[in-house]
């Protein structure tokens, strides 16, 4: 069946809208500990997912068969589950989007297709040893995932829109001990690209930069708690972009008030030297696609100019029903899952300060590094999270190294406390989760400084 | 599609795989629905139905280990010729040794519920409807959100060795997020009911529950910085207990000295009153399963007896490994090898245990009703922010707390419950009372 065809089978069913998604996945993984190749795995899958809607309310199927029956019948499902949600809604709305028409490809010089598993098992591996620097090293694990889309979307919209997308990353676990204590740290590469990211100099050296900084946390004091002078890194700072603030922007939480920022478009949100874009459009980076799973064409935007609140991300639901246009930020997982409000490559744009200015003038703070996790609650504007390692600063020199320090605050605080943005920004591979979908993105920052930040540590 | 017909797929692809050449093969086929109701707003927001479905085929040549999937049961001898293609690709494991054999066969009653099978969308929507309702206790509730999910699936697992297990399981999971606003001040509470029954859903109780929650955080307060006696709750537990089981004695984690349980088996590292198990043999538990997924049975494992480590949870890897045998804790999905995970895990602290009110009557302490972190594997210290807790004084459950940052190691955690309470919960995989720990540090301003 064409997709023309499934979608006109929805309207005639009596669907308000219907998207339909077709999709095909390749993908390959590999895992090398210590040396054992512990995963060799190639797969395919393929299916539809589609969405229906009917005032003001959406129904959601997924079949994996192309035959006519099976679809027409996941259509059926589809419409009548929207039309149950629609029938008991009371806040109704119409949904408004233009319609597109393209196709697209990402840029790549080696589809990771093309390159043979024995090629990428023999890169790995290299990743595997160039992290063994020395006899404290007890645990490597290297991690590589290719993946290329093939995507159809058409909508009643009009919107008809083909891509493909090929993307690949590749991760470090080092774990280091001596005397028995054992610390942890990784490093990661990726980005919607082809093979060739992983032929480079970053690649490379990422096993021994992982190494070197577990090796360095073994003789790291734990961090103290209480309130303290601070400075992120990019790593860290960029996480908490993407969490503590980038979720909060995104209108679906905005809609379900469960967003500190409801109603504060125009409102300073932070201090005069934060810009904050989220921006799919950046060639290469992983967070970056040609049209968004709902057909709309990627763009740049900035969600906060100067600190004050510009916008928010919006897919077709969220900007209809706000009256705002629609920024192309409706991703989907795979096929399997209907699309959402989704970040893309969110960052804080770079300031003119050199990280050694920002040193300088502490007294006593503490420098904290790198991103284990975080957990944040939007509603509240309250966020936690668990940065890889810091230092100690004193009289402006760093003075001691400290191994897992936890931040913790209110987003909003924190934004109006920093007082300085250097000029050194850089991005990191992530995989977003959000509503059991998880989406590659990129996270990153320049080194901020901010005035006053809650450590939570042992001592 | 029924157990026969996805044993007969994986029948003939095992025997496939095996006339390619491989010396040993195994499938493991899934094929089930899920239908879930969001509600955001107060309202039904959106209704889904997902099929999921696809067959992985494990090969190994020698101790050569390929795996290739698909969502396509059609394409089941192309997945085998990939997977073989992989294994020739691939270097020896040396730690490999052998895909299970079949296993005593036992079998676990009331993993599955008819009524959650052929639950109607209509029918789960009248669930949520009574959910909502019984949330709006206040007019400071400002915003309800929730969801429901069930699923019913069947799993089949086969091995070139005899191996051969077939079942059909469900599961269902509900729950009320509230966020209540009283003037400027903002604040969130959720609660939830799980289950593999139909009636272990309780809708009006999680509306309730989540509600009061979100009315009592209200007005929460900052604490000063110092070491306070806290009460964990059971809903919290599964960041303690259940991590304990699931990642830190998870034998690869063990294995590649990546836990702090390493080398620790028979050694004293909790008090004697306190016991744990993994337990996957409990008729109609949440986590219960009657073989894992390679196949093995499922059984009750002592962690923990009597306050000494007695051991790990393997998968067919990790045990050969080690020269033990399978706990039967291999986790799965069709398009991924096995890895290791616990089903039930369950704190048995019987020699602490009191009432719930003794263990809240404390001068000034905390309850720590959940939180988003999770411990250091690797030397076990768990700090990070109590995303819900309240100050208890005198005895009573006062305020809500915000910005509660937390520091302890989970071997001082299991040393210094000094009470359990009768307040057994099941939450996700972890089965525990709330249990009490003097002295634990807590950060505030």
């Amino acid at each position: 069946m064409e997709l023309d065809e499934a979608v006109s089978i929805g309207l005639e069913l009596g669907a308000d809208f219907i998207d339909i998604r077709e999709q095909e996945i390749l993908a390959t993984s590999i895992e090398i500990v210590d040396g054992t190749v512990r995963t060799l795995s190639t797969g395919k899958k393929r299916g539809y997912g589609i969405r229906s809607f009917c005032k003001g309310a959406w129904g959601f199927s997924v079949t994996h068969g192309s035959s006519k029956g099976l679809l027409r019948k996941a259509i059926e499902d589809s419409v009548r589950l929207a039309k149950l949600s629609g029938s008991v809604k009371k806040e109704r709305f119409d949904l408004e989007g233009r319609s597109y028409e393209g196709k697209a490809k990402t840029p790549r010089i080696e589809v990771p297709s093309s390159v043979s598993v024995e090629e990428k098992l023999k890169t790995a591996i290299e990743f595997e040893k160039s992290a063994r620097i020395d006899e404290r090293i007890k645990n490597v694990t290297v991690r590589y995932n290719d993946v290329v889309f093939f995507e159809r979307v058409a909508n009643s919209f009009g919107t008809r829109v083909e891509q493909e997308i090929s993307r690949v990353n590749s991760y470090v676990f080092v774990y280091a001990s001596e005397a028995g204590v054992t610390e942890r740290a990784f490093e990661s590469i990726g980005g919607t690209v082809g093979f060739e990211i992983l032929r480079g100099e970053k690649a490379a050296t990422m096993g021994e930069k992982a190494a070197r900084r577990a090796v360095e946390l073994l003789k790291a004091k734990s961090a103290p708690s209480g309130s303290y002078k601070a400075i992120l890194d990019q790593k860290l700072a960029g996480i908490f972009i993407h969490e503590a603030f980038g979720h909060a922007t995104e209108a679906d939480s905005v809609l379900a008030k469960m967003s500190v920022l409801e109603g504060r478009i125009g409102e300073q949100v932070g201090s005069e030297l934060v810009n904050v874009v989220d921006d799919p459009t950046l060639p290469n980076l992983y967070g970056s696609y040609p049209f968004d799973d709902e057909g709309t064409p990627s763009k740049r935007k900035y969600l906060v100019k100067e600190g004050v609140l510009i916008g928010f991300m919006h897919s077709l639901e969220t900007s209809s029903r706000m009256g705002q246009e629609c920024t192309g930020n409706g991703r989907a997982m795979s096929y399997s899952s209907p699309p959402m409000v989704r970040m893309s490559n969110t960052f804080i744009t770079k300031g003119d300060w050199k990280f050694e200015e920002l040193v300088e003038d502490i007294d006593e703070g503490i420098y904290a590094k790198g991103g284990l996790y975080g957990y944040t609650e939007p509603s509240k504007g309250q966020f936690m999270f668990k940065a890889e390692e810091g230092w100690l600063i004193r009289k402006g020199e760093l003075v001691e190294r400290l191994r897992e320090v936890a931040i913790a605050g209110m987003t909003l605080e924190v934004l109006h406390n920093i007082d300085a943005v250097a000029d050194d920004l850089e991005m990191r591979i992530g995989h977003c989760g959000k509503g059991g979908q998880w989406v590659p993105t990129t996270a990153g920052s320049p080194h901020i400084r901010v005035k006053k930040m809650t450590f939570g540590g042992l001592r | 599609m029924n157990k026969e017909e996805l044993l007969g797929f994986g029948e003939m692809t095992v025997k496939k795989a095996v006339s390619e050449g491989a010396d040993q093969a195994e499938a493991f086929l899934y094929e089930g629905r899920l239908l879930s109701i969001s509600v955001e707003k107060g309202e039904i927001k959106k209704a889904e139905s997902i099929v999921e479905k696809g067959i992985g085929v494990r090969i190994a040549i020698g101790n050569k280990i390929g795996f290739s999937y698909s969502t396509d049961f059609d394409e089941a001898d192309v997945v085998a010729k990939r997977a073989f293609q992989n294994a020739r690709a691939s270097p020896p494991d040396p730690d490999f040794r052998s895909f299970p054999g079949p296993t005593e066969f036992t079998r676990v009653e009331r993993l599955f519920d008819k009524k959650i099978a052929e639950l109607e969308v209509k029918d789960a929507s009248e669930l949520i409807k009574e959910m909502v309702e019984s949330a709006k206790v206040d007019r400071r509730v400002y915003s309800i959100g929730g969801a429901f999910f069930s699923t019913a699936g069947t799993i089949a697992v086969l091995n070139s060795l005899g191996t051969e297990r077939a079942d059909s399981l469900t599961q269902i999971y509900i729950y009320a997020y509230v966020s209540a606003k009283d003037g400027d001040e903002m604040s969130s509470g959720y609660e939830f009911n799980q289950g593999r029954h139909l009636a272990e859903i309780n809708p009006k109780w999680v509306g309730e529950e989540a509600a009061k929650l979100a009315i009592d955080s209200l007005g929460a307060i900052r604490i000063e910085t110092g070491y306070y006696d806290v009460v964990i709750d059971p809903v919290a537990m599964p960041s303690f207990v259940g991590f304990i089981v699931s990642s830190a004695a998870n034998a690869e984690n063990v294995q590649y000295g990546r836990s702090f349980l390493a080398g620790r088996l028979e050694k004293k590292i909790a008090r004697e009153e306190i016991s744990i198990f993994d337990d996957g043999t409990i008729p109609g538990a949440y986590a219960s399963v009657s073989f894992d997924g390679e196949g093995v049975s499922t059984s009750r494992t002592p962690i923990i007896l009597n306050g000494v480590l007695k051991s790990y949870i393997h998968n067919s890897y990790t045990a050969g490994k080690a020269g033990v045998e399978s706990t039967g804790n291999a986790s799965r999905s069709y398009d991924s090898l096995p890895s290791i995970d616990s089903h039930n895990v369950i704190l048995d602290a019987k020699g602490l245990e009191t009432k719930r009110e003794e263990l809240l009557d404390l001068r000034r302490g905390i309850l720590f009703k959940e939180t988003g972190d999770r411990p250091n594997l690797a030397n076990g210290e768990f700090s990070g922010l109590m995303s819900s807790a309240f100050l208890i004084e005198n005895g009573e459950v006062t305020k809500g707390l915000k910005e509660a940052g937390f520091g302890v190691n989970l071997l001082d955690f299991l040393t210094k419950i000094d009470l359990a309470g009768d307040d057994i919960r099941q939450v996700g995989s972890t089965i525990s009372p709330s249990c009490r720990i003097r002295g634990m540090r807590v950060a505030g301003k």
